[in-house]
């Protein structure tokens, strides 16, 4: 009778588990803490979020915990603040304000998309007589593909970078190279 | 006898091989493919019939052509006007191809293809969602290294998401989107 009993309680507690897990996704859900690195460059190109300044496309690769290897593009419209600042090389500096960005990384388990807009989301600093500048972008996760599907949660680029190419008229345009560490918490 | 017959068998083997050797063509082989890749696109500064922008295509995949890769591709698109459904199930609109030229960057060398017109490429995006799917079919037009004769051609199918439109009409300022495809086809290195 025990055997019995015993066999038909872990029956039972196998088909509530099974219920759950096949009815919702979520049930695999964990936020993890994230910690990575990435490296790639940046240039001009014809599109605005604002219709008064064009946007940077970045494309660069790196590796995280969230998902290994990833190589990633973003689109980001930056301004110039009248605020001052120190660029990462020392050098004074002007501080620069984030209009709008969007971000998708492609790892193997699938696509994270994040975005971000306004100041608070993202701020910098670009040297006034050097080719240096810094930046801090906060970016909200907004789904993805694949294992990313229904992620939420925050990532946190901290930015250094050089000015590569900034030709003047008649050329126009920037061309730089970055590095950046992201951290943030990332629910998959 | 024998073994001056054996060694002069041997010398014709050795002769052939190295005639085998001498040409790269003899190790030719066609592979049918089989891959997939993912990435972003954005619109860029560059037209082929100077009526509309192309997009500039930047993704990362694998095959088994020659391993991992990471590519860029120069594409126009045009709508038709004609109904469809997207994929995510809403309502969109056919489009198709002006133009595009693929670069695939593989350790053993760079491969190139082109395609031009409706019948190389053609799709569907939402009225609404941003979702699309797309078709399109590349002529393989060499390369440089392992790719440097190949020929042959590359399908891809696509599904992906317009994630940032702004302006109005909404994409008057450009787009930016993210995508996933599967190749396929038969290339000839």
């Amino acid at each position: 009778v025990t055997i019995k009993s015993t066999c038909s309680k872990l029956s039972i507690m196998a088909g509530i588990i099974a219920a759950v897990i096949a009815s919702n996704h979520n049930a695999f859900a964990e936020t993890i803490k994230v910690k990575g690195s990435e490296a790639g460059t940046s240039v001009t190109v014809n599109f605005s979020f604002n219709g008064v300044t064009p946007a940077n496309y970045s494309t660069f690769t790196g590796s995280d915990n969230i998902g290994g290897p990833f190589s990633a593009q973003q689109i980001a419209d930056f301004s110039l603040d009248t605020g001052s600042c120190m660029a990462p090389d020392g050098s004074a500096g002007t501080v620069a304000v984030l209009i709008q960005s969007t971000e998708v990384d492609s790892y193997n388990p699938g696509q994270l998309y994040s975005t971000g807009v306004g100041a608070a989301a993202g701020s910098g600093c670009l040297s006034n007589t050097t080719v240096s500048f810094g930046l801090t972008v906060i970016l909200s996760v907004t789904g993805g593909t694949g294992k990313f599907a229904n992620a939420s949660g925050s990532l946190t680029y901290t930015e250094t970078g050089t000015i590569l190419a900034a030709p003047g008229s008649p050329g126009s345009g920037l061309f730089g190279a970055f590095q950046a560490t992201r951290t943030g918490a990332v629910t998959d | 006898v024998t073994i001056k017959s054996t060694c002069s068998r041997l010398s014709i083997m050795a002769g052939i091989i190295a005639m085998i050797a001498s040409n790269r063509k003899a190790f030719g082989g066609t592979v049918t493919v089989k891959g997939s890749d993912a990435g972003t696109f954005v619109t860029a500064n560059f037209t082929y019939d100077g009526v509309a922008p192309a997009i500039s295509i930047t993704y990362a995949g694998s095959d088994n052509l020659g391993g991992p890769f990471t590519s860029q591709d120069i594409g126009e698109y045009v709508g038709t006007g004609s109904s469809c459904t997207a994929p995510d199930g809403s309502a969109g609109t056919v489009f198709v191809l002006v133009q595009a030229t693929e670069v695939d960057t593989y350790n053993q060398g760079q491969l190139y293809s082109t395609g031009t017109g409706a019948a190389a490429g053609s799709g569907c995006t939402s009225n609404t969602t941003g979702s699309f799917g797309l078709s399109e079919t590349h002529s393989v037009i060499g390369g440089t290294g392992k790719f440097a004769d190949a020929s042959g051609s590359i399908a891809g199918t696509t599904t992906g998401k317009d994630l940032a439109v702004p302006g109005s009409p909404p994409g008057s300022l450009g787009i930016f989107g993210a995508f996933q495809d599967v190749r396929t086809g038969a290339v000839t290195d």
